[in-house]
């Protein structure tokens, strides 16, 4: 029978294919759900307005965002640098660049210790210099820096290679400079994965543990994230550990709807 | 193009979870040829001195594998509670003991099994030249010590009153372990730690007697579990650890007798 | 006076071509498709550096055996298929991003001179809005715009014609005739009807002979 209203006939997968996905959908939502169900709201509003809470909740969304700004300045040339510049190795460098996305973050945290840490590589100098970075608000930044990096490059270098270069070519055909050509046409149709990469990083930035406590060590207000705090909580008060991972959700999902539920930029 | 950029995220994703515990797996390995698997669950830091009093425990009882589970006692407890098949807990702490015995899942009254207390830990060339807990509590030395949430907290904080020192730790951790680390990376000047992870750590770190250790005693519990499936070879465990061979094997480790 | 003289050696496509436009007129490309019609203009706009050949505008060399002139000093206007307006820029902004190298100074200038020359291929009552609110024949006027109000020495046209709707193309031909009156221009098509409205002149490619037999 024709449907009352003309649309398109969908293609749409094997029903046992959604079944699965259905599936898939479950191990992913369901802890949430339990999360959200293991909450106890009489004591919510006090648990997430405890001094402690507070304390890592600034210490995250501050590090989290100095993170994503330091991220962009280095994350954009480094795109760039890996999609559009040929030189030798260029694939290797590529692949080593993602190496924090698959290291276990406390094996980044390591190795942040051996290149910043006061007997470091580099530590070893900033140390003479009279700088200190580990047990510092500067040691979190830099883990979160380290592990989120990649999810930007990614996400810029994906969206580089899909356009390609010709509206480079043409603003360079109209006697644009290099410096105006990345201003005015490479960076505002990098928007869309620029977007996208600069939630992921962020998201990642406000999540980092493993590298966070091996590196920058755990104190109230200088070094304690959310994650941490979490963490420590989950010690003595598990309800308190609940209700802090509940905040932690919410601002992740906050931020995942204000960049995917407006992502409805048309290039073509 | 895109496709790799997918399967990439998705793999970042899978690898870098938000949070990494810092739990351990099983220590023993479950041998073939015993009848009976009793199975232990025991605070991280008696990990070596229950491997080994496993070892001697199996060669006494012929028939019995003891496989151990050893974790953070909390992560331990609620283990337990949530039904985790065990015979035996080996707590690192009476409060978290309580809170095993408070929800049914203890078989009779816990018995204290060994003491344990802080000890200060500098990294081996000691380059702050600490030599007592007032030389760590100076200003712009970096003492690492454990958060007042978990055990070795309480017993940093008690050291503390004895001491009549105000602490001003720059880290506060979740674990002695994490102490230790960063004791040993030489991140921190000095740490506060048990005494049996300062034995375990051996030449990595440099051990500053502290006056006032005897203040903070902590007591470790052990007791046979309510839902054990081997309650007999549980009860003989229990003993064993009392006993003179199992005391004898904790002293080395650097425990202290209850 | 000579407009442009060139040959475009790119052994990899088995392309070697040599052709004159005297200046002010156009020549059109003709040839089989994947006879190396775009890699020539590919090479004339700097997009592409040909193993060896050379290329002179007037006075000025593009490239040979030493010299290599970069796409933006070449005041070389490039007409693709498509039109390649930026999709971020308005209609008016896209005409205007070149005016700099035209030599307008300020942003009302610009603006003025953008707006003129939109006026001029028919397109004036549409200079806010987005590429992809265009047609496409409004977008290829607005591209014949954004490249002629650069102020390019030589033109190039790369099948600018292919891509429009039927109806549209006489008029957008007859555009181009119009606009292109007294530029050195290469015209790359496969259509007479262009070549014949366009062009002063033809240069046909010949299918350089194949290495490899095609099959076997």
């Amino acid at each position: 029978m024709p449907a009352s209203v003309t649309r398109d006939v969908p293609v749409r997968p094997p029903r046992a294919l959604t079944v699965v996905g259905v599936l898939g959908a479950a191990v992913i939502l369901l802890p949430f759900v339990a999360l959200v169900a293991g909450v106890d709201l009489t004591r919510l509003p006090r648990l997430l307005t405890s001094p402690a809470a507070l304390d890592a909740l600034g210490l995250s969304l501050r590090t989290s965002l100095t993170a994503t700004a330091v991220c962009l300045v280095l994350g954009i040339p480094l795109a760039l640098t890996l999609t559009r510049l040929e030189f030798p190795g260029r694939s290797v460098a590529r692949s080593l660049v993602l190496l924090p996305l698959v290291v276990p973050p406390v094996v980044g945290g390591i190795a942040l210790t051996e290149a910043f840490g006061r007997r470091g590589l580099v530590g070893e100098h900033l140390h003479v210099l009279g700088i200190e970075i580990a047990f510092t608000t500067t040691a979190v930044v830099m883990a979160q820096v380290f592990v989120s990096l990649p999810f930007l490059v990614v996400a810029l270098e994906g969206s580089l290679q899909t356009r390609g270069e010709a509206h480079e070519r043409t603003a360079l055909s109209l006697g644009a400079s290099p410096a105006r050509t990345f201003r005015t046409v490479t960076l505002p149709l990098m928007a869309p994965g620029l977007l996208a990469g600069t939630v992921l990083t962020f998201a990642r930035a406000l999540g980092e543990f493993g590298a966070t406590i091996t590196f920058a060590g755990s104190m109230q207000g200088t070094t304690r994230t959310l994650p941490l705090q979490v963490y420590l909580e989950r010690e003595t008060d598990s309800e308190a550990a609940v209700a802090l991972s509940l905040l932690l959700v919410v601002v992740a999902l906050a931020v995942i709807t204000l960049a995917y539920g407006r992502k409805r930029v048309t290039i073509s | 193009m895109r496709a790799r950029t997918t399967a990439l995220l998705a793999l970042a994703a899978a690898s870098a979870p938000m949070m990494t515990g810092c739990t351990g797996g099983s220590a023993a390995q479950d041998t073939p040829a015993g009848d009976v698997t009793l199975t232990v669950f025991a605070a991280a830091s008696l990990t070596d001195a229950f491997e080994q009093i496993g070892e001697d425990f199996e060669a006494e009882h012929p028939g019995v594998t003891v496989r151990f589970n050893v974790a953070g006692s909390s992560d331990l407890v609620q283990q337990i509670i949530a039904g985790a098949p065990a015979d035996v807990f080996a707590s690192a702490d009476v409060p978290t003991m309580d809170r095993a015995v408070g929800a049914g899942a203890v078989s009779g009254a816990p018995r204290p099994f060994a003491t344990n207390v802080l000890t200060l830990v500098t990294p081996p060339d000691n380059p702050a030249g600490i030599t007592s807990l007032a030389d760590a509590a100076a200003e712009g030395v970096n003492l690492v010590a454990c958060a007042p949430q978990v055990p070795c907290g309480q017993a940093t904080a008690a050291l503390a009153r004895a001491s009549g020192l105000a602490l001003d730790p720059v880290s506060e951790e979740s674990s002695v372990t994490d102490v230790l680390g960063k004791v040993t990376s030489g991140e921190a000047d000095a740490g506060l730690v048990y005494v049996t992870d300062a034995t375990r750590a051996g030449d990595a770190v440099h051990t500053v007697d502290l006056e006032h250790a005897r203040s903070a005693v902590n007591t470790y519990p052990i007791a046979a579990l309510a839902e054990a499936e081997h309650p007999g070879p549980a009860d003989a465990f229990v003993e064993h650890v009392l006993g003179a061979q199992g005391q004898e094997v904790l002293g080395h480790a650097g425990f202290g007798h209850p | 006076m000579t407009g442009l003289d060139c040959r475009v050696v790119v052994p990899e496509r088995e392309v070697d071509v040599a052709f004159t436009v005297p200046q002010g007129q156009t020549l059109a490309l003709l040839g089989a498709n994947g006879a190396g019609k775009s890699t020539v203009l590919d090479a004339l706009a700097g997009w592409l550096r040909p193993e060896s050949g050379h290329a002179t505008l007037g006075t000025e060399v593009l490239f040979d055996g030493g010299t290599w002139v970069p796409a933006r000093h070449r005041r070389v206007g490039y007409l693709t298929q498509d039109a390649r307006l930026f999709p971020h820029l308005s209609a008016e902004a896209n005409v205007a991003y070149g005016l700099d190298r035209a030599g307008v100074v300020g942003r009302s200038a610009r603006r003025r001179v953008a707006r003129q020359w939109l006026e001029r291929v028919g397109v004036g009552h549409l200079a806010g809005r987005r590429p992809h609110q265009l047609s496409g024949g409004q977008a290829q006027r607005t591209a014949i715009a954004r490249v002629l109000a650069s102020d390019p020495r030589l033109v190039l046209l790369d099948e600018p014609l292919s891509s429009l709707d039927a109806q549209v193309v006489p008029q957008v031909r007859a555009l181009l005739a119009e606009v292109l009156t007294g530029r050195t221009t290469v015209l790359v098509t496969h259509h007479a009807a262009d070549a014949e409205a366009l062009a002063h002149s033809t240069h046909r490619i010949a299918r350089a002979d194949p290495v490899h037999p095609p099959t076997g």
